[in-house]
């Protein structure tokens, strides 16, 4: 069984050195499909296979140690000469610290092993459902849209080696990351993720790209040296760096500090506010790079720790913090995200303010709380890797990301602008599993009003960013040929991201049942009475009396009536739209002397109200005094 | 069996409850500007014509939005009559409101989108409120189930005055009445291009103006809420809360959409805040 979690992290890690050092498109795209599939059939294996804690032989585990150990200083110090190289010295001063307290703990305490290597529960087997699906679909995406990105920057030498060797060895880090047991080995794979993100957004090697790769790993290298204060605070204060025996810990309150300095951590690469600059610069990346991040990997590494966490400090002051600062991360996100023009950047609004919702349902001490942020995990992680392949592709198409220049893009692109629909429409409206994730939220908030408060508001916001990018999506356009060419490599794996983005929000019931109630009973055994009341009461039925599966019977009858409505007021005449009677046609109205004026109209970005930039200042100021509330309520 | 009918009867009683409302709006208006004003079923009859005439659209989707609109609304209802959750009742308004307004942003007229963006910024300036008013309705009786909240043992209103002004407030917002009927506007004193419904024309406009017979009575069953423990109680302030809105509509003049979020996110939200939090004090830490 061992072999099977080996497999997930180091398979792919050897496959980027393949990929890496083999540059030939053929090899490659063979390789990436190979792994595709493995990684798919290893983990549905894995999952089969249920709740496991792993012991390696004696030998191998003491192999293992050693070699992650110096794998990371290794780590640490790649990290240290890409900050020199790129002249940043608080990148470097992070890096060293990071290093010389990690040695300076590691040689202090001496050997740190823990016994199950890896503790597979199933919060990780729905983070290794997540990775191991998306991640192979965003990759042979990627296969199809780097051919054109390539071509579009006139490369002499093809860096897709380069690419794809990452994307893998991303994927076996994120798989590592979610099974280890030992938290210094979370650390590892934390810290590989921070690397893989600052290459991939580097990609490209312009200015800008640079300069925003330096943020993302300047910030990320931030929640890495809180990361290593809190390992080794937490050793200092329990006495052992296993993740299993944390969460089972009977006293909490002693693991207060190192909570603290890990929901940091998982701040900064979760992109909640004040770190949420990264993520918006990570855009200028490749569009499959956002879409990995945002959906099955880095941003989610972040969420993972904090639910992973949660058993032990739900239900305290420090939980209750975390709750406001989740919350407020989701309010300002979506209020910023109703100023964006630019498709990408709504899109990384709406993700660091839904991780933000997320973190905040970690932390409510209620037992619908706890599900819904596992189910958001999954239900966000698939449908914004939907909808960022998506952008990609209309931007590919368009040659243009703004929201303002997709009028008409149902003709142009009829395939890419429904899925766009179809994702847009599952963040936001029934019968998709999103909303109901946000209907809990505002249920079980009311335990703690501060949270409940912001919650609300965002709950309006997202309504008005979704409402306005649904509706450019369907609006008309002047131009209405089509431009998009339907291409094996890309549409097929963007359908079968939508078949999910269906199903899951179908089954939700189901898949909560299956998974998230087996993690909930296993890790929050001491909470919520949920040792001493029945089993079989944890599991759902329906959320709040209504079940998924009769909002889509709903939806199909609403469809077949809609369709025998539109027979019955079949339109008997086009009429072109209201100008005063001076319509030239619909695009343009007869002004002096029968002068054609063309007219356009663009959203509402409420510019003349304020703007980003101000938003941005109050947020940061506001989220940084959260944080200080964070650590003063932890000190005595 | 009861509950089919109970359906049955607020599918049907629904808008004609409305449409005779609608047509008292108009006449009471009428005399408020010393006209004589249609008799009080004007606005059915306007809905038969609207139905009898041919269907012309802009676009073919229009007609899905319209159908939309007005099936959220009467799904609100009907989950309103069956004591359902009031937070979904409230989303599915939501998205009663952006099926309209995705109907007005799918054809290219500026009139319409302008409307539809109008409409957008009230739902930015309503939502926040009607949550609140949730919330703290659940704070008061525990539960967001309208059949636990009518078991609470006295009025609503006694506990929730100021959220049951922010309620009013909005309720003008949510009307589309004066001084906030930016999207549209019911009458014609207001403006000669109608803004959210501008493309929508014969039956598929009469699919619209059903929708907001069913809207009015869902908001006038929410103010019924607050007086739920007395329906005697509750009819008289359904009926004054409903003339208030039509003075405030006849005596106001429309104001600029910064204005109605300012107001709202200050006053109208302030109101509500207060009231939210003592409530909570109240019922949650005491």
């Amino acid at each position: 069984m061992a072999s099977i979690y080996l497999l997930l992290i180091f398979l792919p890690m050897i496959a980027a050195l393949f990929i890496l050092l083999i540059n030939n498109s053929s090899f490659r795209k063979a390789i990436v499909f190979l792994m595709s599939a493995i990684l798919i059939v290893v983990a549905l294996y894995s999952i089969s296979q249920g709740d496991k804690s792993i012991k390696l032989s004696h030998s191998l585990n003491s192999v293992l140690e050693y070699l992650i150990t110096f794998a990371d200083y290794f780590l640490l110090a790649i990290i240290f000469l890409i900050a020199t190289n790129l002249k940043n010295k608080l990148i470097s001063l992070l890096a060293i610290l990071q290093f010389v307290l990690m040695f300076v703990f590691e040689f202090k305490v001496g050997k740190l092993e823990v016994e199950n290597v890896f503790f597979v529960d199933h919060l990780s087997l729905i983070m290794l459902l997540l990775i191991n699906i998306i991640g192979p679909l965003i990759a042979i995406f990627a296969l199809s849209y780097m051919d054109e990105h390539e071509k579009h920057l006139h490369l002499e030498k093809s860096r897709q080696n380069i690419f794809f060797a990452i994307i893998m060895l991303f994927l076996g880090a994120m798989n590592g990351l979610v099974i280890s047991n030992n938290i210094l080995w979370v650390y590892f794979f934390w810290e590989i993720t921070t690397l893989c993100s600052f290459l991939l957004i580097s990609h490209d090697q312009n200015e800008e790209s640079i300069k925003n790769a330096t943020r993302a790993l300047l910030l990320n290298s931030i929640g890495g040296l809180s990361f290593v204060i809190g390992i080794i605070f937490m050793y200092y204060k329990s006495g052992t760096v296993a993740l299993n025996e944390i969460i089972s810990s009977q006293d909490s309150s002693i693991l207060m500090i190192p909570i603290a300095f890990l929901s940091l951590a998982a701040f900064t690469k979760s992109a909640q506010m004040p770190f949420q600059s990264w993520l918006l610069g990570a855009m200028v990346a490749p569009t499959p790079v956002s879409a990995l991040l945002h959906s099955s990997t880095m941003v989610k590494a972040g969420v993972y720790l904090v639910l992973r966490l949660s058993p032990v400090f739900i239900d305290t002051w420090l939980g209750g913090i975390v709750a406001v600062a989740g919350a407020f991360t989701f309010v300002s996100a979506a209020l910023l995200a109703i100023f964006q023009s630019n498709a990408k950047r709504v899109l990384a609004y709406s993700t660091i303010s839904n991780l933000g919702l997320i973190i905040a349902l970690s932390s409510i001490a209620h037992r619908y709380a706890i599900y819904a942020a596992a189910l958001l995990i999954v239900l966000h992680g698939v449908s914004k890797a939907l909808l960022f392949l998506c952008v990609g592709s209309i931007e590919q198409g368009i040659g243009s990301r703004n929201i303002e220049d997709m009028d008409g893009i149902k003709y142009k692109m009829p395939i890419v602008a429904f899925l766009t629909l179809l994702g847009s429409v599952s963040m936001l409206l029934p019968p998709f599993g999103v909303l109901i994730t946000k209907w809990i939220a505002i249920e079980v908030s009311t335990q703690n009003i501060v949270a409940m408060l912001e919650i609300i508001l965002g709950s309006a916001f997202t309504v008005v960013f979704w409402t306005k990018f649904i509706g450019k999506v369907l609006s008309d356009g002047k131009e209405k040929n089509k431009v998009e060419k339907f291409e094996f490599l890309r549409h097929i794996p963007l359908m079968v991201i939508s078949a999910l983005v269906v199903l899951v929000s179908i089954f939700l019931t189901q898949f909560t049942n299956k998974f998230v109630v087996p993690f909930f009973k296993s890790s929050f055994a001491r909470y919520s009475g949920v040792s001493s009341s029945n089993i079989k009461d944890l599991y759902v039925k329906d959320f709040f009396g209504f079940n998924p599966l009769v909002f889509f019977g709903v939806l199909v009858a609403a469809v077949v009536l809609g369709a025998l409505i539109y027979r019955l007021f079949k339109p008997k005449r086009y009429v072109p739209v209201y100008m005063s009677c001076e319509n030239s046609d619909n695009f343009a109205f007869r002004g002096e002397k029968d002068k054609v004026v063309p007219f356009e109209f663009k959203n509402y970005y409420f510019e003349t109200l304020t703007n980003e930039k101000t938003v941005t200042l109050v947020v940061n100021v506001l989220s940084i005094a959260l944080i200080a509330i964070m650590f003063g309520v932890i000190l005595k | 069996m009861n509950q089919v009918l109970i359906t049955l009867a607020a599918v049907v009683l629904s808008p004609i409850v409305g449409g005779l409302l609608t047509g008292i709006d108009r006449k009471i208006t009428a005399r408020m500007q010393n006209r004589f004003g249609p008799p009080i079923l004007q606005p059915f009859y306007d809905l038969f014509k609207l139905f009898s005439k041919e269907t012309i659209v802009v676009s073919n989707t229009q007609i899905l939005y319209a159908f939309l609109f007005l099936m959220f609304n009467i799904v609100a209802v009907v989950m309103f009559v069956l004591k359902m959750d009031l937070l979904l009742i409230l989303f599915i308004l939501a998205f009663a409101t952006t099926a309209l307004i995705l109907g007005a942003m799918a054809t290219n007229s500026p009139y319409s989108r302008i409307g539809a963006h109008r409409e957008l910024i009230s739902v930015l300036a309503y939502e926040p409120v009607l949550i609140a008013m949730i919330v703290a309705i659940y704070f008061v009786t525990g539960s967001f189930n309208i059949e636990d909240i009518l078991k609470h043992r006295s009025l609503l209103i006694l506990d929730l005055p100021f959220i049951f002004i922010a309620f009013s407030y909005v309720l003008t917002i949510k009307l589309r009445k004066s001084p906030f009927d930016l999207s549209t506007s019911h009458h014609g004193h207001q403006e000669l291009v109608k803004g959210i419904t501008t493309e929508f024309a014969g039956p598929v406009l009469g699919l619209i103006e059903l929708g907001h017979w069913y809207e009015l009575v869902l908001l006038l069953l929410f103010v019924w809420l607050f007086f739920a423990k007395n329906i005697f109680v509750a009819i008289v302030a359904i009926l004054i809360c409903y003339f208030l809105e039509i003075v405030i509509d006849n005596i106001s003049a429309r104001l600029t959409w910064k204005i109605m979020l300012r107001l709202t996110w200050s006053v109208a939200f302030g109101f509500a805040l207060v009231n939210l939090i003592w409530v909570y004090i109240k019922y949650r830490l005491l």
